[in-house]
C-alpha cells in the first residue's frame, strides 16, 4: 500500500489557477491527489508525473456523469470534488485544454458564485440568530462586551469578524476577475506564484483558528464565572410590597385569593433572565400593576362573591416593580445599576417633565438614590451594596423616601 | 436590462451550429467536425462545448435525442435554426460591408 499523507489547500475557492499549479507540482513530486474534503487533500505516493490539473466550479457540486463522460472521452480524468470544485487531471500533452472559450468558463464561476454567496447568506443568518440571542450584551458598548464576555473574547470575536471580512473582499474581487474573463486570459506563467500565496492564506487560516480557540474558552471563561450558584424558581423576593405599601399589598392577596393558583410576585432565576444571562448569579424580579379598570374588574368579582355594594379595593393607580440581583463582580453591579438609572432618567416622561433626585446616606451602601418624577409621581429608588443591587420602581400614595431605611435594613439582613 | 445568454453568438457557438445544422451529432462528433472544418483553427474545449450545448439546450436551441451508448446525440430545433439563419446573414452582411467600405475608400 502506498504512502499517504494529507495536507491543507491553502486556497480559496476562487484561486483555480494557484491550485492547479500547486496539484501539478505535487504530482511532479511524486504525490498524486486521491481525495479532498473541505480544506483538506490527501495526496498518494506513486512515480513523478507530468500532469496537467483543470479545476471546474459547479453550482451543484460535483460534476455530473455526462460531463464526466464528455471529458474522459477527451482525456480528461476525474480526481475528486470539494466545496463545488471538480477537480481534473489529464496525462497526455496533445489533449486540448477543458475550456478553449473564456466565456464558458466564466459563466462556470458566475453560477458556482450565485450557489456560494447563497450558502453564505445562510451561514450569516445563523450567525445572526446566534449573535442576536446575545444581542443585548452587545447593545451597550464596547466595555459591556469587553467586561462581561472577558477581554479574550472580545478580542478574537473582533480579530475573526475583520479576518472574515477581508478573506471575503479578497474572494469577491478573485470572482470579479473570472467572471471579466480577466483571470483566465492571464499569461499561464503568472499561477507559478502560488507559493506566497499560499503562505499567505495559511497565515489567515491559523489566525482565524486561534480567534476560534480563543472565543472558545474566553465564551467558557465568562459563562463559568459566577460567584454564587443560580438562584431557584420562586424564591421569595428579599424586598417586598408589603414592606412599602401594605394596603396595597393587602389589595393584592385579597384579589389573588379570588384567583385559582394566583400569584403576583413573580420571580425569576438568571436562565429566564434574557437580557443578563452572564452578569448575575442571582436575579429576580417581582411585578404588581393594578389601575383602576383593573381593580373595577376584580371588584366585580369580589362583589360577585362577597358584597354586591362593595367598594373599589384600592381608590388611586397602584404600581411596583422590584429587582433584586446578585452581580458577578463590584464593578458590574456599578455599571449596571448607573445604566438603569440614566436609562430612567432618560425616560420620555423624566426627560420632558422633569424629577425630583437625591441620594439618600445609607450606611453600608455603596449607592442609595431616589428620584420622584414630576408626572404622576413614579418613584424609583436605586440601591447597591458591593455586588447586590435592588431597585423599586413605585405608585401610589406611600413616599418610597421614608421607607428606603427599612428597605436597607430588611436587605442587609 | 439584463445580458441575455446567446447576445452575442461566440464563435464556437456559431460553429457548433454549424455543425448540427448539417446533421444530428454527439458531443465528440461535433467537437470533431468544427475541427475539421476550421482545419484545427477553432478547438472546442469538452468543458467549452458541454457549457454551450447546456446553453442552447436551456434556450430550447437544440434538445438531446436518445442515447446511443453512453453517448447523446443532439438536434437543433426551429429556434435553433432560426438564430443559425440570423447569424449567417449577421456574418454575410458583415463581409459585403467590407466591400461597402472599398467603394467609400
Amino acid at each position: 500500500m502506498n504512502r499517504e499523507k494529507t495536507k491543507y489547500t491553502p486556497f480559496g475557492v476562487y484561486e483555480y489557477e494557484y491550485m492547479e499549479a500547486w496539484l501539478e507540482d505535487m504530482a511532479r513530486e511524486g504525490w498524486m491527489l486521491k481525495s479532498m474534503f473541505t480544506c483538506f487533500a490527501t495526496f498518494e505516493e506513486t512515480d513523478p508525473r507530468e500532469l496537467r490539473f483543470r479545476i471546474v466550479p459547479n453550482a451543484a457540486f460535483k460534476a455530473e456523469d455526462e460531463e464526466i463522460s464528455f471529458y474522459e472521452e477527451n482525456g480528461w480524468h476525474f480526481a475528486d470534488c470539494s466545496r463545488g470544485l471538480n477537480v481534473f487531471y489529464c496525462e497526455d500533452p496533445q489533449a486540448p485544454e477543458l475550456f478553449t472559450d473564456t466565456r464558458s468558463f466564466s459563466k462556470r464561476t458566475r453560477n458556482y458564485a450565485i450557489g456560494a454567496a447563497l450558502s453564505v447568506l445562510a451561514f450569516g443568518y445563523m450567525l445572526w440568530m446566534v449573535l442576536s440571542s446575545s444581542r443585548d450584551v452587545y447593545s451597550e458598548g464596547i466595555l459591556h462586551m469587553i467586561h462581561e464576555m472577558g477581554a479574550l473574547y472580545f478580542l478574537s470575536l473582533s480579530v475573526l469578524v475583520v479576518t472574515v471580512v477581508i478573506v471575503g473582499i479578497r474572494s469577491m474581487i478573485k470572482y470579479a476577475q473570472h467572471a471579466k474573463r480577466i483571470a483566465r486570459e492571464q499569461k499561464i506563467e503568472g499561477k507559478r506564484n502560488y507559493r506566497r500565496l499560499a503562505a499567505v492564506n495559511k497565515a489567515w487560516a491559523l489566525v482565524a483558528l486561534a480567534c476560534v480557540v480563543g472565543l472558545i474558552i474566553g465564551g467558557a471563561i465568562a459563562a463559568f464565572d459566577f460567584d454564587d450558584t443560580p438562584a431557584v424558581q420562586n424564591k421569595h423576593h428579599p424586598v417586598s410590597l408589603e414592606q412599602v405599601d401594605t394596603e396595597f399589598s393587602s389589595a393584592m392577596d385579597t384579589v389573588l385569593d379570588m384567583e385559582e393558583n394566583g400569584q403576583w410576585a413573580e420571580s425569576y432565576d438568571y436562565w429566564v433572565e434574557e437580557k443578563h444571562t452572564v452578569l448575575f448569579s442571582e436575579y429576580r424580579e417581582v411585578q404588581a400593576d393594578y389601575s383602576d379598570s383593573y381593580i373595577d374588574a376584580d371588584t366585580d368579582t369580589l362583589q360577585k362573591h362577597n358584597d354586591p355594594e362593595g367598594t373599589p379595593l384600592l381608590s388611586e393607580e397602584h404600581y411596583y416593580w422590584g429587582i433584586y440581583a446578585k452581580a458577578r463582580s463590584e464593578k458590574v453591579a456599578e455599571r449596571y445599576l448607573e445604566e438603569s438609572w440614566q436609562s430612567v432618567i432618560k425616560e420620555d416622561k423624566v426627560d420632558k417633565l422633569g424629577s425630583d433626585e437625591k441620594s439618600l446616606s445609607a450606611e453600608g451602601f455603596d449607592t442609595a438614590e431616589y428620584l420622584r418624577t414630576n408626572d404622576i409621581g413614579y418613584q424609583y429608588l436605586f440601591l447597591r451594596r458591593g455586588k447586590e443591587i435592588e431597585y423599586i420602581c413605585y405608585l401610589g400614595p406611600e413616599n418610597l423616601e421614608d421607607h428606603a431605611e427599612a428597605i436597607m435594613k430588611d436587605l442587609s439582613d | 436590462m439584463p445580458k441575455k445568454a446567446l447576445e452575442p453568438i461566440t464563435e464556437s457557438m456559431y460553429y457548433v451550429l454549424l455543425c448540427l445544422h448539417e446533421k444530428n451529432m454527439n458531443g465528440s462528433e461535433i467537437a470533431e467536425c468544427v475541427r475539421a472544418l476550421t482545419s484545427d483553427r477553432v478547438r472546442l474545449g469538452p468543458g467549452t462545448l458541454y457549457s454551450i450545448l447546456s446553453t442552447f439546450e436551456e434556450e430550447n436551441i437544440i434538445k438531446k435525442l436518445d442515447a446511443e451508448g453512453r453517448r447523446i446525440p443532439y438536434c437543433m430545433t426551429s429556434k435553433g435554426e432560426e438564430l443559425f439563419q440570423k447569424e449567417v446573414q449577421r456574418l454575410r452582411k458583415c463581409i459585403t460591408d467590407i466591400e461597402g467600405i472599398k467603394v467609400i475608400s
